[in-house]
C-alpha cells in the first residue's frame, strides 16, 4: 500500500492504466487575462518608441534631425514623417483602451496598476513629442491631423491612467493609489490646454501672464 | 509634478529667476519723456558755443580766406553795438570765450547748482562706422568741459561743417543705486560665487535707463550713459563688461582697476538737439518722444518711409537689402524676392499717398528687377511663376536661383496690382494674368495651396509655408478689385475657407491660430465682396492672437514700449515685426468698423501699434547717433536698440500705417480699392 493516502488527483492514470484526463483548456481570453499586466507595459513601449524619434528630431546635426520632411534628406536620414508620429500615436490610444478595458474586467488589480503608470508614460511622451515638433517647426510640414492626434494620445493616456489607478485603488491595489494623483493632474492639464484653444478668457489670462512677466522683466 | 515643475522652468524659469533677482528695482524715472529743461539748453547751446568758436580759429589758423568769411559771421554772431568800423578794414577778432561771456549769453546756466551732475556728450557722424560721442562731466565749468570734449571729438568734428551736422546730448543724473560688490579681490581675481550678487547677466540693468559708473581713487570716475548702450547695441547682460571696456578704451583706465572700481547704477533725464543747434528735446531709452498718431502724422511718416525706399533703389530696381544705421554699412548681398515684390508694393502704396513721380518711376524700375526672376510656365503655357533671388550679383543684377514660391507670386500680384491701380497701363497685363492662373494652378481641390512650385521635374520642396497661402489670396483679390473676374473671388475664397476651417483644425481641436498678418488682410477684403461671418470671426481671433501678446495697457506699459510685441528677458521688443503685425491690426480695424461699428477695441490696438511704429523710425530727432542720418531718415529698424533698416522692415510698417490711415481718413487712399478697368 502507497504510503500516500491522498487519493489519486484527477490527472492520475487509472488504475486500469488508462492515461490521465487532460485538464480543461482554459478559454484564450482567460489565459491572455492571465498575463495581462505584462500587456501593460505596451503603452511604455510605444512611448519608448515615439521618444526615440522625437528627441532624435531634437537638435542640430545630421544624426540627430530624424524629423526632416525636405525632400531627399527624408529617406536619407531615416525621417519620422508626420504620419508615423500619428500612427504611433493612434497605437497608443487603441492600446491603453484595450488595457483598460481588460483590466476591469479582470478581478485581480495588475493590469489597472500598470496602465496606470505606462498611461502617464505615454501622456508625457506625447507632450514632449507636441512641443519638440512645435519647437523645430513642424508646422510648415504637418497637418492639424499630425497634431490632433498626437494631443488625443496625450489626453486618452491621461484619462485612461486616472481611471486605471482609480479603480485599482478601489480595489485594492497597494501601487495605483501613488499614481492616481499625477494621473489626475495629467488630466487636469490636458483639459486646461483643450481649454486654452478655444476659450477666449483662459487665452486672455495666458496673454496678461506673458505681459505681466514681460513688465516685471524689463523697465 | 516633476512635469509641471519641467515645464515651468522652462517655460517661465528665466523670468521667474529675474524678477527675483529685480525685486527691488526702482520704477523708470519719472516722467518718463521730461519736460523743457533751460539749463540743459543752456548748457548745450554754451558748449556748441565754445566748440563753434574753437571750430572756427582752427579754420582760420588753416586757412586764412576760410578765416575772413568765418570771422564775418562770427563778428555778426558776436556783434557789439557802437563800432561802425571802416568795412575797408580787418573787423575786430572776437573778444576771447570766459565763463561770464557765456553765463551772460545763456543766464539759465546760472541755474545750475554746485554738486548737479550734468553730462555733455557730443555726436558727429563719421560715415562708414560707429559714431564714438565725445563726454564729459560738467565739472570745471561749461568752458573746462568743452575743452575735454573738444579734445576728444574726431577731426571732422573740429570743423564749422562738422559742427553743422553735430548733435549735443545733456544728462542729468537724477539717482543712483550701488551695486553690491566687489566682485574681484585686491589682486583683481574674481571672488567665487559673488556672480550671482553683482548680476553679471545684467537682469538689474535696464538697456537704456540705466547707465554704470565706475569709481577708482586713482583713475577718479568713468560714466557709461543709460544711451550708450541702445545706441551701440549693448544688450542688459554685456552692459557692465562694456562699460568696463569704455573706461579702458576711451579714458585710458588700468584693466586691473575697472575691476577693482566701485560700481554704481544710475539713471538720468536727457536732452537732446532735435537737428544740429536746434531745440533740445528730451531723449529716454536713446529715443525720442513722438506725437500723437494722427491721419496727418501717418500722412509724414508714410511719406518719409516712401522716399527711403525711393532713395534706396537703384537703376537696376534692387531696394536696398540690409542697411546697417548704426554703423552705416549694407552688409552681403543677400536679397528676397518675396520682400522685394512686397516693397515695391508698399512703394506705390507710398506714391498713391503722395504723388512723388519719383517713387513711381522707382517702383516701375524695381518691378522690372522683378520680373527679370519670372518665367513662363513651358509645362503649361500662358503661366508664369517666379525664382528665388537670395543675392544681388556684384552689378547690382539678381542671381537667379531655383525655387519657385507662391509668396513671390501672390505678393508679385500686389505690387502689379498695386501698380495698375496708381498709374494706368504701367503693367503689362497679359503677365500679371499668366501669375494669377499661376496661382489657380497650385490650387489643391480642398482648397489649400502647395507652397513650392516643381517647374523643373525635379520635385520641388514640401514645405508647407504659413504665409504664402495668404499672400497669395491677397493677390487674387487685388487682381479681382483690378480686373472684376469673379474667378479670382472663387479661387481666394476656396483657398480662405480651407486656411480657416482646415488648416489647423482637426479632430475635433483647433491646434492654434497663426499670426498671419497677410490672411488677416486677406479676410477684410474678401469680406467686402463675399461677406461670411465664419471668416470675419476668425479674422478677429487673428487679431486677438496678435494683440495678447502685445504690450496694450497704457497705464502699465512704458511709454515707449505702449503697442510693443513682448520680447525674451535678453532683449527688446522688435519693431519690424510691429509693422507687419500693423497690417494685421489695422485690417483687423478696418473690418472691426464694418462689422462692430459700435466698437473700438481694433482701432485702439491698432493706435497703439502705430505709436510703436514710428517710434522706430528715423525721423529726425531720434538718429542723433546715426554715422549717416540723411541715408537713415525714413527706414524703420528692427528693434529699439539695432540699427538694422531691411527694406521689409520698411514695407510691412509703411503697409500698416497706410492701412490705418485709410480708416482714419476719409479721403485717403483706399487700401482695397475697386477700379475693374
Amino acid at each position: 500500500m502507497s504510503k500516500n493516502n491522498q487519493p489519486p488527483g484527477p490527472n492520475a492514470g487509472s488504475q486500469d492504466g488508462t492515461p490521465p484526463t487532460p485538464p480543461p483548456r482554459k478559454a484564450l481570453l482567460d489565459e491572455f487575462f492571465d498575463v495581462a499586466p505584462v500587456f501593460a507595459l505596451l503603452p511604455a513601449a510605444v512611448a519608448g518608441y515615439m521618444l526615440h524619434g522625437a528627441v532624435g528630431s531634437y537638435g542640430e546635426g545630421d544624426g540627430k534631425r530624424i524629423i526632416d520632411y525636405d525632400k531627399l534628406r527624408d529617406f536619407e536620414a531615416g525621417a519620422w514623417s508626420g504620419d508615423q508620429y500619428a500612427n504611433l500615436g493612434w497605437v497608443g490610444i487603441v492600446l491603453v483602451l484595450v488595457l483598460l478595458f481588460v483590466g476591469v474586467k479582470r478581478e485581480r488589480t495588475g493590469t489597472l496598476s500598470v496602465l496606470g503608470l505606462t498611461g502617464q508614460l505615454l501622456f508625457g511622451v506625447a507632450v514632449a513629442t507636441f512641443s519638440i515638433a512645435w519647437a523645430e517647426g513642424r508646422q510648415n510640414y504637418w497637418d492639424a491631423y499630425h497634431f490632433s492626434v498626437l494631443a488625443w494620445t496625450a489626453f486618452t493616456a491621461a484619462s485612461t491612467a486616472f481611471v486605471a489607478s482609480m479603480l485599482a485603488s478601489r480595489r485594492g491595489s497597494v501601487i495605483a493609489p501613488a499614481f492616481q494623483a499625477t494621473a489626475g493632474v495629467c488630466v487636469a492639464l490636458s483639459a486646461l490646454v483643450w481649454l486654452y484653444t478655444w476659450n477666449p478668457w483662459l487665452q486672455q489670462f495666458e496673454g496678461w501672464v506673458a505681459r505681466t512677466l514681460w513688465l516685471a522683466t524689463h523697465g | 509634478m516633476v512635469g509641471i515643475g519641467l515645464y515651468v522652468q522652462s517655460e517661465w524659469g528665466g523670468e521667474l529667476r529675474v524678477m527675483r533677482q529685480r525685486a527691488s528695482m526702482p520704477d523708470a524715472p519719472e516722467p518718463f519723456f521730461p519736460a523743457e529743461e533751460p539749463r540743459a539748453a543752456a548748457i548745450a547751446g554754451s558748449v556748441r558755443q565754445a566748440l563753434v568758436r574753437w571750430a572756427d580759429d582752427e579754420a582760420a589758423r588753416r586757412e586764412p580766406d576760410a578765416a575772413e568769411a568765418s570771422e564775418e559771421g562770427a563778428s555778426e554772431d558776436d556783434a557789439t553795438a557802437g563800432d561802425d568800423d571802416d568795412s575797408a578794414e580787418a573787423p575786430e577778432p572776437a573778444p576771447p570765450l570766459t565763463e561770464e561771456a557765456l553765463l551772460e549769453a545763456w543766464p539759465d546756466l546760472g541755474d545750475v547748482a554746485y554738486g548737479e551732475r550734468w553730462i555733455i556728450s557730443v555726436y558727429t557722424p563719421t560715415p562708414g562706422d560707429w559714431i564714438r560721442p565725445a563726454i564729459s562731466t560738467l565739472d570745471g565749468g561749461v568752458l573746462e568741459a568743452a575743452g575735454r570734449v573738444w579734445k576728444d571729438l574726431p577731426a571732422a568734428g573740429r570743423t564749422p561743417e562738422g559742427l553743422a551736422r553735430t548733435h549735443i546730448k545733456v544728462d542729468y543724473v537724477v539717482s543712483e543705486r550701488p551695486v553690491p560688490g566687489p566682485t574681484h579681490d585686491e589682486d583683481g581675481k574674481p571672488i567665487p560665487g559673488d556672480d550671482e550678487r553683482r548680476d553679471p547677466k545684467g537682469w538689474n540693468i535696464d538697456e537704456g535707463l540705466d547707465g554704470i559708473v565706475l569709481r577708482h581713487p586713482k583713475e577718479g570716475e568713468f560714466w557709461f550713459l543709460p544711451s550708450l548702450a541702445v545706441e551701440r547695441k549693448v544688450s542688459r547682460r554685456k552692459i557692465h563688461a562694456r562699460a568696463r571696456f569704455y573706461a579702458r578704451e576711451l579714458a585710458g583706465w588700468r584693466s586691473s582697476r575697472t575691476k577693482k572700481a566701485e560700481v554704481a547704477l544710475f539713471r538720468t533725464h536727457a536732452w537732446v538737439e532735435s537737428e544740429p543747434g536746434g531745440p533740445m528735446v528730451a531723449v529716454t531709452r536713446g529715443n525720442t518722444d513722438v506725437p500723437e498718431v494722427t491721419p496727418e502724422v501717418l500722412r509724414e511718416r508714410i511719406a518719409l518711409a516712401a522716399d527711403f525706399l525711393t532713395r534706396e533703389t537703384n537703376d537696376l530696381g534692387a531696394v536696398t537689402y540690409e542697411y546697417q544705421a548704426a554703423t552705416d554699412k549694407v552688409p552681403g548681398n543677400d536679397y528676397n524676392i518675396l520682400r522685394h515684390a512686397g516693397t515695391v508694393y508698399s512703394m506705390v502704396q507710398g506714391y498713391r499717398l503722395t504723388g512723388d513721380e519719383r517713387t513711381l518711376q522707382a517702383s516701375i524700375r524695381a518691378m522690372g528687377f522683378y520680373l527679370r526672376a519670372t518665367r513662363e510656365d513651358k509645362a503649361n503655357p500662358g503661366e508664369r511663376y517666379v525664382l528665388s533671388v537670395s543675392r544681388l550679383r556684384q552689378s547690382g543684377a539678381p542671381r537667379i536661383g531655383s525655387q519657385a514660391k507662391l509668396g513671390g507670386i501672390g505678393l508679385g500680384l500686389c505690387m502689379m496690382a498695386e501698380l495698375e491701380k496708381a498709374r494706368p497701363g504701367t503693367i503689362d497685363m497679359e503677365i500679371a494674368l499668366q501669375m494669377a492662373r499661376h496661382v489657380d494652378r497650385m490650387q489643391n481641390p480642398d482648397g489649400s495651396f502647395d507652397s513650392f512650385y516643381d517647374h523643373s521635374g525635379r520635385g520641388a520642396k514640401l514645405r508647407k509655408s504659413i504665409y504664402y497661402s495668404g499672400e497669395a489670396i491677397l493677390g487674387l483679390i487685388r487682381m479681382y478689385e483690378l480686373t472684376g473676374d469673379e474667378h479670382y473671388l472663387d479661387v481666394a475664397e476656396r483657398g480662405a475657407d480651407y486656411l480657416v476651417n482646415e488648416r489647423w483644425a482637426s479632430l475635433g481641436l483647433r491646434i492654434y491660430i497663426p499670426p498671419d498678418a497677410w490672411l488677416i488682410q486677406a479676410l477684410e477684403e474678401l469680406d467686402r465682396f463675399r461677406p461670411d461671418d465664419r471668416r470675419a470671426d476668425y479674422a478677429f481671433d487673428i487679431g486677438e492672437t496678435i494683440a495678447r501678446h502685445k504690450l496694450m495697457d497704457p497705464l502699465r506699459a512704458p511709454p515707449d514700449m505702449l503697442g510693443a510685441d513682448l520680447s525674451s528677458v535678453g532683449s527688446m521688443p522688435n519693431s519690424a515685426t510691429a509693422g507687419s503685425f500693423g497690417e494685421a491690426l489695422s485690417a483687423a480695424a478696418r473690418l472691426e468698423a464694418r462689422r462692430r461699428p459700435d466698437q473700438t477695441r481694433f482701432r485702439t490696438f491698432a493706435m497703439y501699434n502705430a505709436g510703436f511704429q514710428i517710434r522706430n523710425q528715423y525721423w529726425g530727432p531720434n538718429d542723433y547717433y546715426l554715422p549717416n542720418p540723411e541715408r537713415a531718415f525714413g527706414g524703420f529698424r528692427v528693434k529699439p536698440d539695432a540699427g538694422e533698416v531691411r527694406n521689409d522692415y520698411v514695407q510691412h510698417n509703411l503697409s500698416g500705417l497706410f492701412g490705418l490711415l485709410d480708416l482714419l481718413d476719409e479721403t485717403a487712399p483706399d487700401i482695397g480699392e475697386v477700379v475693374q478697368r
